[in-house]
């Protein structure tokens, strides 16, 4: 179970101006159950617009999404979403923060206090449990993020450049808590990032996309042997993975580039 | 890591517990300018001279606020104008947060009231003295309907607001967990918007103590209001004064035993508001 399938799947937006943008075209791909596929392309390129056609928050132009089979028609049960900015409630302490999923599923109190207990300490925040969001870092909101992602029980796990607002050396050491938790859990994970090195550190497979319009450029096999710790970064695999996949990258990354230049010389 | 984690200290509660000694403290911090205030108005009766109807000495009002009390008259008018202001305000909460809620998510309703509310708020609730009266006689209705409108648009537009000011992402949020409706309203909706909320009871409810004094001058036959007006018409300053204090002591208990630990409990504990100093 948690098996994704995307099928010619298209986005045109209309920007209140009447521009079309077409965000996505064409994207065609399947995550296998329990896979953690990540989605790596350069900024702009629809990683987020992917995504909420995979989670049921956006409808597509064309094409559809299969989740097991059935086609997406709006949000579902077994999927949940961890998002690029955290997304806490302030009013919710960490603890019913995690429990928000359980409630809409109607459990009842003490069972979802005792999850939320239990994934929080998955995600290593014993203790923070009655911290509001503002009393946290950066780091451990979004591990509360994870945590109310997990609570759920999903059967699918789509990450939105979780770790995209932390610094380099919290980054590598969050990246090493997820595949800890993930060995743990097993679900099916789509990680979106721009980031290579996570990519490949992270992910069974890598998608790389093309800018604009978005497309599947190709998906790279990573067979790096699990459970990973941060030495795999310094062998010989790893790098050779990496240039792989900066060369099919670059080209997406200066295209990315020129547009922002573009944007910037007339004015967007 | 986790000891690094659990370095990082518990922000101290910015709450004040009411234990006896905070209170003691409390009285301090108000009574030493307080008590300033009335020294320079004892100097003013020394120096001027005034006779007593004009501006009757601290010692004096102090002692018919006294009197007032032990015979209950004082209690009397002050319960008077708090149930007033009770109704009034629970009534103006009541239709006012549901309608701004209303307002706020559906935009028809937002486009026909828009127009309405801009013209009717800037009108004092005082300004509805004549017609309450004639609409309801002399009497705690009128009075009551003055309060009504008074709270009533400030607590509206700050509802608006609040609910407008919502993170939309936190409502995404919702839609991915399959919230239900009822849970997206108490959970994300009220707690989103009870900044605003706050405020606007604050003020609301400030503009309604006003307001009821002011419309108790008029249109009340008891009241904190009506005793000063009574009291002026016997040129009993010093009854006047002792209704004026009363006023103001009274809604500055209100502010520090109900509205700031409202605003304690709530958004300053969710770091939503910047604990003021
Ligand atoms: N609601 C919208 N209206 C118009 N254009 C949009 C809308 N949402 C996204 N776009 C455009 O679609 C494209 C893809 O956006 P998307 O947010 O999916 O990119 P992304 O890959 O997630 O970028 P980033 O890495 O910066 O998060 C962008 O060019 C963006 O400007
Ligand atoms: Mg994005």
């Amino acid at each position: 179970m948690g098996e994704i399938v995307a099928e010619d799947l298209q986005k045109t937006f209309v920007t209140p101006e009447g521009v079309e943008v077409v965000a996505l075209d064409g994207i065609n791909l399947k995550v296998r159950t329990c896979e953690f596929l990540c989605v790596l392309g350069p900024s702009g390129c629809g990683k987020t617009t992917f995504m909420n056609i995979v989670s049921g928050l956006e409808r597509p132009t064309a094409g559809r999404v299969l989740v097991d089979g059935r086609p997406v028609e709006g949000p579902r049960q077994e999927v949940a979403v961890v998002f690029q900015e955290y997304n806490l409630f302030p009013w919710k302490t960490a603890a019913h923060n995690v429990e928000f999923g359980l409630k809409a599923r109607g459990q009842s109190k003490a069972k979802r206090r005792d999850a939320a207990l239990r994934y929080l300490e998955i995600a290593g925040l014993k203790g923070f449990e009655d911290r509001y969001p503002h009393q946290l870092s950066g780091g451990m909101k979004q591990r509360v993020g994870i945590a109310r992602a997990l609570a759920v029980d999903p059967e699918i796990l789509l990450m939105d450049e979780p770790f995209g607002a932390l610094d380099a050396q919290s980054r590598t050491f969050f990246q090493e808590e997820l595949l800890r938790i993930y060995d743990r859990v097993k679900k099916t994970v789509v990680f979106i990032t721009h980031n290579i090195n996570e990519a490949i550190f992270l992910g069974d497979r890598v998608a790389v996309m093309t800018f604009r319009p978005g497309r599947i450029k190709e998906v790279v096999g990573v067979d790096l042997p699990r459970p990973r710790t941060l030495d795999v970064l310094e062998t010989a695999e790893f790098a050779s993975k990496r240039s792989a996949v900066w060369r099919l990258l670059r080209e997406e990354s200066r295209k990315a580039f020129e547009a922002k230049q573009e944007a910037l010389v007339f004015g967007e | 890591m986790e000891a690094v984690l659990a370095d990082r200290k518990t922000p101290r509660r910015a709450r004040t517990r009411l234990t006896p000694k905070a209170c003691a403290l409390e009285l301090a911090r108000y009574g030493g300018p307080l008590l300033t205030l009335v020294l320079l108005w004892q100097a003013m009766v020394w120096w001027k001279q005034w006779p007593p109807y004009l501006l009757p000495g601290p010692l004096e009002v102090a002692r018919t606020f006294s009197s007032l009390l032990v015979e209950g008259i004082l209690l009397q008018h002050l319960v008077s104008s708090i149930k007033v202001l009770l109704l009034g305000s629970i009534a103006g909460m009541a239709v006012a947060i549901p309608l701004g809620f209303w307002i706020a998510t559906w935009r028809p309703a937002s486009i026909f009231f828009n127009p309405i509310v801009t013209v009717l708020q800037p009108i004092p609730g005082i300004a509805w003295i004549p017609l309450a009266i004639l609409w309801f006689g002399l009497g705690r209705t009128a009075i009551g309907f003055i309060i009504f409108l008074s709270v009533f648009f400030p607590i509206l537009l700050n509802t608006i607001t609040g609910v407008r000011t919502i993170n939309r992402e936190l409502l995404r949020v919702a839609r991915v967990m399959l919230c239900p409706l009822w849970m997206v309203v108490t959970d994300v909706i009220v707690p989103g918007a009870l900044a605003y909320i706050i405020t606007g009871l604050r003020i609301g409810l400030g503009y309604g103590w006003r307001a009821l004094v002011a419309g108790e001058m008029i249109a009340a036959t008891s009241g904190l209001g009506y005793m000063i007006f009574d009291a002026r018409n016997y040129l009993k300053t010093d009854e006047v004064i002792v209704g004026m204090a009363t006023i103001g002591l009274f809604w500055a208990l209100v502010e520090r035993v109900l509205l700031k630990p409202l605003e304690q409990r709530t958004i300053e504990r969710w770091g939503m508001a910047r604990a003021a100093a």
